[in-house]
């Protein structure tokens, strides 16, 4: 194999080769076209709207900014997050998402400096000064009647307990409802629902009974 | 083997490097990843990462552009070490210290003089992740960078052990990965605009560079053709004459893998350049045909050559 090399090497230096070859360039276009052709395909693929930690309310700019690097998630004191997956589309792959059912976000009221994913991000990607619980609305609590025990007469008031800023309150039914207006997305419901949790107590439940959903993308 | 020395002890940093960072995947500490790595909220973000973020939402960003900077001058200082003593694709595509399919030695162009800089197909990546980045307004090439992907694999992967959490990303993210990096070539030496960016940091580097020592190589004092260090170059860097090489000195990763393959042990690494010897080498190699025996040391070749 060798042999073979150093025959054609007079040959090759004699013509004076270019600085770059034929299918060196031929690579270089074709790979330059994949990333972009690649970048285009990420851009038109379906996505669908995810609670973001506070900061990265605005899709557009989180999306532009976000390295993927996680750091995010890493430094969050209520392990409120996670990285987002290929099911919620190919450009949101890793970019930070809330994930109510491990923690919930208390806008790192007890920690100086404000919000630790923002202060951690490299690259602005989450952002904004004053970042409050008031200020900031990540989503909206839902409840699904079907699956909340306190519609089948349990009692249960865990997600009412938990919220930290009264906008869940129970009727005469003794229902918990939300007020859309004071609710911010923290996920305390979420992450204090029993139902689920504690075993599939109703038939065809797959979540828990009350869930933070991403405000309509605007 | 010497040969195995510098790989082995590459391959247990970067495999520590992995590891503090899976620790950190679960730690509260903000160790970070190859994306951005520190501790807390001193990051030092992947260059090619902080460019393209800045690109897209077209503002200098402090945190960004100290991470740059800060590469920059690691480059400087040290060359693309990153490559070949942190970065896991590294070994992925060398499979056991192997190394990538080479690039025929006497296929490599020839230049009038020897360069820092010479232009590859990685740089057309490379422009190709910036360009995609203005047009479409987001770091595209993140989404496809094995690199990151790697370290995104192992999180999923203790993700899927500790929480149960399935996801078609991992199916994915182990399909581009073996994509890049098993099924194209060259994946480091020809697409990695990564290791383009880091060429491009490295061309004024001058510490750190391989040096042969002329009065014991055998090609040079007893003009024994052994190309030893040619063939274990990763990045193919013809150390005797660079004018005819596939590659310049600022690419070299500092892998050693050169100075333990030599018979003759005439490699150093010295971290100043000697000025005199260097531009005397330079000078009395350009052109001059130094092989005189063809086939003279067939057994040092093969013995050495990827010899495990």
């Amino acid at each position: 194999m060798m042999d073979k090399k150093t025959h054609d090497d007079t040959n090759h230096q004699g013509k004076g080769s270019p600085s770059i070859s034929r299918r060196e360039f031929t690579l270089g276009i074709v790979g330059s076209c994949a990333v972009l052709a690649l970048g285009c395909g990420a851009t038109f693929a379906p996505r669908s709207a995810l609670n973001r930690p506070p900061g990265g309310q605005d899709e557009t700019h989180l999306l532009s900014a976000c390295i993927h690097c996680e750091k995010c998630r890493e430094v969050c004191p209520q392990n409120a997050i996670a990285p987002a997956h290929l099911e919620d589309g190919i450009m949101c792959m890793r970019t930070p998402r809330m994930d109510f059912k491990a923690g919930w976000c208390n806008f790192c009221e007890d920690v100086e400096g404000g919000p630790r994913c923002i202060a951690a991000c490299p690259t602005l990607a989450l952002h904004g000064d004053n970042i409050t619980p008031q200020n900031t609305v990540i989503g909206v609590a839902r409840l699904v009647p079907e699956w909340c025990l306190a519609v089948r007469g349990t009692g249960c008031h865990s997600c009412v307990d938990a919220c930290p800023y009264g906008a869940l309150s129970l009727d005469e039914d003794h229902i918990p409802v939300v007020d859309e207006t004071i609710c911010n997305g923290c996920g305390a419901c979420e992450y204090s629902c029993i139902s689920l949790r504690t075993g599939i107590i109703t038939e065809g439940e797959t979540d828990r009974a009350i869930t933070v959903h991403p405000l309509e993308v605007r | 083997m010497r040969k195995l020395k510098s790989t082995r002890a590459r391959f247990l940093v970067m495999l520590a490097f992995v590891a503090i960072c899976a620790i950190g995947f679960f730690t509260r500490g903000g160790i970070g990843n190859v994306c951005a790595v520190g501790w807390d909220t001193i990051t030092l973000a992947c260059p090619l990462g902080a460019i393209l973020s800045m690109i897209a939402q077209r503002t200098a960003i402090p945190q960004a552009l100290i991470s740059v900077i800060v590469v920059l001058a690691i480059c400087l200082l040290l060359g693309r070490v990153f490559c070949s003593w942190l970065c896991p694709v590294h070994f992925m595509t060398n499979p056991k210290g192997r190394k990538q399919r080479q690039r025929p030695i006497d296929r490599a162009p020839v230049l009038k003089r020897a360069r820092t800089l010479r232009f590859d197909t990685r740089y057309a990546i490379l422009l190709a992740a910036i360009g995609s980045t203005l047009i479409l307004g987001f770091p595209v090439f993140c989404l496809m960078c094995p690199i990151g992907i790697t370290f995104a694999l192992v999180l999923l992967v203790m993700r899927l052990f500790v929480f149960g959490e399935t996801t078609w990303t991992i199916i994915l993210f182990l399909g581009v990965l073996i994509a890049e990096v098993v099924l194209l070539p060259h994946w480091c030496n020809r697409l990695c605009p990564l290791g383009a960016l880091y060429s491009l940091f490295s061309a004024g580097n001058k510490t750190l560079l391989p040096t042969v020592d002329e009065s014991s190589c055998l090609e040079t004092a007893k003009g024994i053709k052994c190309g030893a260090c040619q063939r274990a170059c990763h990045v193919d860097i013809n150390l005797h004459d660079i004018t005819k090489s596939h590659a310049t000195l600022s690419e070299c990763t500092k892998c050693r893998a050169c100075a333990e393959v030599c018979p003759a042990s005439a490699i150093t690494f010295p971290f100043l350049p000697k000025k005199k010897e260097a531009s005397q080498g330079a000078a009395s190699n350009s052109g001059k045909p130094i092989f005189t025996e063809q086939e003279s040391s067939p057994t040092i070749l093969s013995g050495t050559k990827e010899g495990e």
